[in-house]
């Protein structure tokens, strides 16, 4: 009766198994970290001074600011655009159901690069854009933010259609035909029934484009739009200190995607996966503390 | 009574190169109960989504009080409704399906308002207070708060027969409503059916149940195959069956 175990021990705390390789595991990764870190503070050709003198330069955060405008931008107006796709693309209507099919085929074929340097130089192809009196010089409309804006944008409704409309499709189907059978009209279905029901899928893909578009924002440098990676490029063009200034770049990118991140889980918890196994009062708390964001 | 509810003439419906319901004819007099059974892939369960349009059809007719359902005659055939007119149709004939299908982001008093609101048909107050007399009568007064996720399925098939309830529907079909309960969540909810069949509601049921069928039903359907195979009293139909396909049935069944 070995197995017996000693009196007043039967409430004693339980801990987890752990693996001896897990303390290997860890003094390993602390040595390598450690000898990186190690390395780029002491190599002097990294330039930290330089790094430090630019991190907060003018011209950097006006470069930050110009970031985070095209990225808000881009992705509203992607989500906008693109939600009427996905709807497009659900309609019954077999012409507007193709004509979204095709744009998405179109913008998510070709690189977004080229794309924005196809829109910088919309003036070779239309020299003037309107109708009758209302004809204006399109150099002077297509500037480089506006082509910035409108690359984007474009392609990110693309994308956005695909994922508004993969939100759509998982909603069960029983849904559908539980309002049909309701007598609700299909907008009601789509709006009050669905979309709902599918934001939950939705939400959470949007926040990850958000963090996708800040980093993918940094394309519109070839257009000349002083954004993040453009304005180092700016700096690095006259005094050569390159690495330094896409040292600086970078450190305002994670810190953005890092506080896009943090947003992100916030809002996905607040209302995002699981509103099925939520009472009430907690789901209540959660709309409000989303409704002050 | 005499009066037809449910009228289906030469109903013919394929899947692909599958057909899945021959030429079936079925009549449910107004406030009587009809229950179809038979074995699964017999076609009762699509008969029954024919009879609100959730399907389309290849031939043959269905009329509900005599208005054609789901197509409109033309000179040489039929063309399908356009979506508005089919959810008009719908709005006469309540459906509960065996996955109960509540809308999980709304309360139980929100699912039943819901649609009378949506389409103008009642004002928030009048709608809550339908909403509320329903529930009451489903026994489930006190869970107007709850979201479907926080009830038993029991429970949530019951809300959703006070949904069905709410657009005052003329005909109400139900789709294996107990199939996808516990066994001893079952009797509540063919308690509730027993009740609405009581009160001369006009119920088509498909169901497994043959012992609510034998109890409640004014007609019982045997459908095999696409195809009605016998229809009739339950005391003709379940006690003495004439095809041997309706006795094989039973014999498995009982």
């Amino acid at each position: 009766m070995t197995d017996v175990a000693p009196p007043g021990s039967l409430l004693g705390a339980r801990k987890p198994y752990r693996s001896r390789w897990e303390y290997a595991g860890w003094a390993a990764a602390i040595i390598i970290v450690a000898l990186l870190l190690l390395s780029t503070v002491t190599n002097p050709n990294f330039h930290w001074e330089v790094v430090g003198e630019y991190l907060a330069a003018p011209i950097i955060l006006a470069g930050v600011w110009m970031t985070l405008m095209l990225t808000a931008v881009s992705i509203v107006l992607g989500v906008l655009i693109g939600a009427v796709l996905a709807v497009m693309m659900r309609s019954q209507s077999a012409v507007l159901a193709r004509l979204a099919s095709a744009y998405v085929w179109f913008f998510r074929g070709t690189p977004l690069l080229v794309q924005l340097i196809f829109w910088f130089n919309l003036a070779a192809l239309y020299p003037t854009i309107g109708l009758g009196a209302y004809t204006v010089n399109a150099t002077h409309i297509i500037t480089p933010f506006f082509a910035a804006i409108i690359g984007l944008t474009t392609n990110e409704a693309a994308y956005m259609a695909e994922i508004i409309r993969g939100g759509f499709e998982s909603v069960h189907r029983g849904q559908t035909e539980a309002a049909s059978s309701l007598g609700l009209r299909p907008r009601h279905v789509t709006f009050r029934i669905l979309l709902p029901q599918a934001m939950k899928v939705i939400v959470p893909v949007i926040g990850n484009q958000a963090i996708a578009m800040l980093k993918n924002s940094s394309l519109v440098s070839v257009l000349g739009v002083s954004e993040l990676l453009h304005s180092a490029e700016i700096i690095y063009g006259t005094n050569y200190q390159t690495i330094p200034l896409l040292i600086v770049a970078s450190i305002w990118y994670l810190a953005m995607s890092s506080v896009l991140t943090v947003v992100q889980h916030a809002v996905e918890s607040a209302y995002g996966r699981d509103t099925r196994s939520r009472s009430p009062a907690k789901l209540k708390a959660a709309r409000q503390s989303v409704g002050d964001q | 009574m005499s009066e037809v509810a449910v009228s289906v003439r030469g109903l013919v419906k394929r899947f692909g190169l599958h057909t899945v319901l021959r030429n079936v004819d079925l009549d449910v007099q107004a406030g009587h109960v009809s229950c179809i059974i038979g074995p699964s892939g017999s076609g009762k369960s699509t008969l029954l989504r024919c009879l609100n349009s959730l399907e389309e059809i290849q031939g043959g007719e269905v009329r509900v009080f005599g208005e054609l359902q789901g197509y409109a005659t033309l000179r040489n055939g039929y063309r399908r409704l356009s979506p508005a007119r089919l959810a008009q149709q719908r709005e006469r004939i309540g459906m509960v399906f065996q996955s109960f299908n509540l809308f999980p982001h709304m309360t139980a008093i929100q699912n039943l308002t819901c649609a009378p609101m949506l389409l103008g048909q009642q004002t928030a107050t009048a709608a809550g207070k339908q909403a509320s007399e329903l529930l009451s009568m489903v026994g489930m007064s006190g869970y107007e708060a709850s979201f479907p996720a926080q009830l038993s399925g029991g429970q949530q098939q019951r809300v959703a027969i006070a949904r069905a309830m709410m657009m005052n529907p003329s005909v109400l079909l139900f789709d294996e409503p107990t199939s996808a309960l516990d066994a001893e969540r079952v009797s509540e909810v063919l308690d509730v059916m027993k009740m609405l069949a009581r009160t001369g509601k006009t119920m088509v049921v498909v169901t497994h149940e043959l012992g609510f069928a034998r109890e409640v039903a004014d007609v019982v359907t045997f459908m095999d195959e696409g195809v009605v195979v016998e229809s009739g009293s339950p005391e003709q139909v379940l006690g003495k069956p004439e095809r041997d396909r309706t006795k094989a049935f039973l014999s498995k069944v009982l």
